[in-house]
């Protein structure tokens, strides 16, 4: 059956909304017009595979992987225990986790340093028990990284589940599915969008982090090094390297978020569970 | 960064005013003084301020060379004070000087421990020996295009040493602050940074054949919003109060 639904697309906005928009729009694209008309076009190549530059982008990308990963592990899990189990406290563990999100990065820095280094609070016992140095690490860098950036998947997925049709796992379960087993082919693929856009969000977070990562992980090159942290350094005395790793950075993001439009919009807005076959 | 976002806010507030200046100590001063001189500086401003009534200073603080780029992309500042001569002959070769800079402080570079000097570091060949051969031993740097970086750039090919950093700080401040609090164990920052450590640091010096003595200069960008004000601010550093404060963070006097 033929019924004619108003097409989305041809709905008129207000000309003051219109304005607005476009204004939005305008602010967010002027600051790259401003970049790529300082871009230094006829050096791009060589700017761009500069040793510093290589390492920064190859570290930035090694970590940012490992912290989404690192974030999917035990923010998936997190984020079930808040959407599904109703305990004591719960308000406030939703609080903590989602803490770090609003915080300055630089505050959380500060924490993980107080926490986490060498005279911390934790972290002597990892350096006197274990030898166990944190800061000037890589692996500081995926804990600063994933400190700033799983509240964003924990927030995705959580609210995700609270909106899954539980009669699909319910119907699974009678027929004899395991928890396990419904998890992963039943409850994982509704939620397939939103966990993408998670994932996402999760891993272009951690790629831009810097206030977490310089004061935690400290800065160099090839260990701890980031995009961020080397386009900062870069800008008071090379800033064509600066731009280089800038358009670098945006041109990495902005092919990530344009391959997933897709999944973001997780199809009509009529499909939810039929969405994920 | 928060340097540029101040010198925005602030330029947007002195645009506001656009008070005539009748009274040259008057209306706003905006001083950009590096990190390292941040705040002997702010200590000059506020005894400025105490004397000169009407006046109001602002010290914007960040690395030399960001504040240098910051005038030459035509920041409103009234007085540059930088801890190192390069980034102030960059101000004079691009935006240009009302008057050639003044020298009006040095400051040593020294090697700076942890309380106690547990390492028992007397110079810069313990370092050198300590970061090749301990793992534990932390030594952090400041970034090679800061002005104590490219200091400590000279001193270690005088010295024919070499030293390999865990990390390379954005500013004196926060390599310093990383030995205060225990995470790193040595660096190389300047005397007034190892007196500001208190109790929570210990200075190791440098031999002077091979330390190069920082010379601090001050001077008032062409293009200055308040060039009477930034006038009087000069000859107030210049002057006694202004290097009595000095003398008391530990700078050298010209």
């Amino acid at each position: 059956m033929n019924r004619r639904r108003p097409d989305p697309s041809a709905e008129r906005l207000p000309v003051v909304a219109v304005v607005l928009a476009g204004t939005a729009i305008a602010f967010f694209a002027a600051p790259f017009v401003g970049l790529l008309w300082r871009a230094p076009w006829g050096d791009v190549w060589r700017v761009v595979s500069d040793d510093t530059v290589r390492r920064a982008l190859v570290l930035s990308l090694q970590t940012s992987i490992a912290t989404m990963v690192v974030s999917a592990i035990f923010g998936i899990p997190l984020a079930w225990l808040l959407a599904r189990v109703g305990f004591p406290g719960r308000s406030l563990v939703r609080a903590l986790a989602m803490l770090s999100m609003v915080l300055p990065p630089v505050v959380g820095g500060v924490a993980l340093f107080f926490s986490f280094g060498r005279r911390g609070l934790f972290g002597q016992y990892l350096d006197a028990w274990f030898g166990i140095q944190l800061p000037f690490s890589t692996p500081a860098v995926v804990m600063a990284q994933t400190f700033v950036a799983m509240p964003f998947l924990v927030l995705t997925v959580e609210a995700a589940l609270r909106q899954v049709d539980r009669r699909y796992e319910d119907a699974a379960r009678t027929l004899g599915a395991s928890r396990w087993y419904v998890f992963r082919r039943v409850t994982l693929p509704s939620i397939r969008p939103a966990l993408v856009a998670g994932l996402v969000l999760a891993w272009a977070r951690a790629l831009g982090e810097f206030g977490a990562t310089i004061t935690f992980a400290g800065n160099l090159p090839g260990t701890t090094q980031t995009m961020p942290l080397a386009t900062f350094l870069a800008l008071d005395r090379r800033p064509e390297e600066a731009i280089g790793l800038s358009m670098l950075l945006i041109a990495i993001s902005f092919t990530v978020l344009l391959t997933l439009r897709d999944r973001w919009l997780g199809g009509s807005p009529n499909t939810t569970a039929a969405g994920a076959a | 960064m928060l340097g540029a976002v101040l010198i925005v806010a602030i330029g947007a507030a002195l645009g506001a005013c656009g008070n005539g200046t009748d009274e040259a100590t008057s209306g706003s001063i905006l001083v950009s003084a590096s990190s390292s001189l941040g705040t002997a500086m702010v200590e000059i401003a506020e005894a400025f301020e105490a004397e000169h009534e009407g006046a109001s200073v602002s010290v914007n603080i960040a690395n030399s060379a960001a504040l240098a780029s910051q005038i030459d992309a035509g920041a409103p500042v009234d007085v540059f004070a930088s801890a190192d001569e390069w980034n102030m002959q960059s101000v004079v070769d691009g935006q240009g000087t009302v008057a050639p800079p003044v020298v009006f402080a040095t400051n040593e570079p020294r090697i700076l421990v942890g309380p106690g000097n547990p390492f028992g570091i007397t110079g810069l060949d313990d370092l050198a020996a300590l970061t090749a051969a301990d793992p534990g031993f932390v030594y952090v740097a400041v970034a090679p295009e800061s002005a104590i970086g490219r200091y400590v750039t000279e001193i270690l090919e005088r010295a024919g040493v070499e030293l390999s950093p865990r990390s390379l700080e954005e500013s004196v401040t926060a390599a310093a602050n990383k030995v205060r609090l225990g995470e790193a164990d040595a660096t190389i920052v300047f005397t007034t940074d190892v007196l500001a450590s208190g109790d929570r640091g210990v200075g190791v010096p440098i031999p002077s054949e091979v330390n190069v003595i920082a010379t601090a200069l001050v001077a008032v960008p062409e293009g200055a919003p308040n060039p009477d004000g930034a006038a009087a601010f000069v000859d107030f550093v210049l002057g006694d109060t202004g290097r009595a404060i000095l003398d008391s963070y530990g700078f050298g006097l010209p």
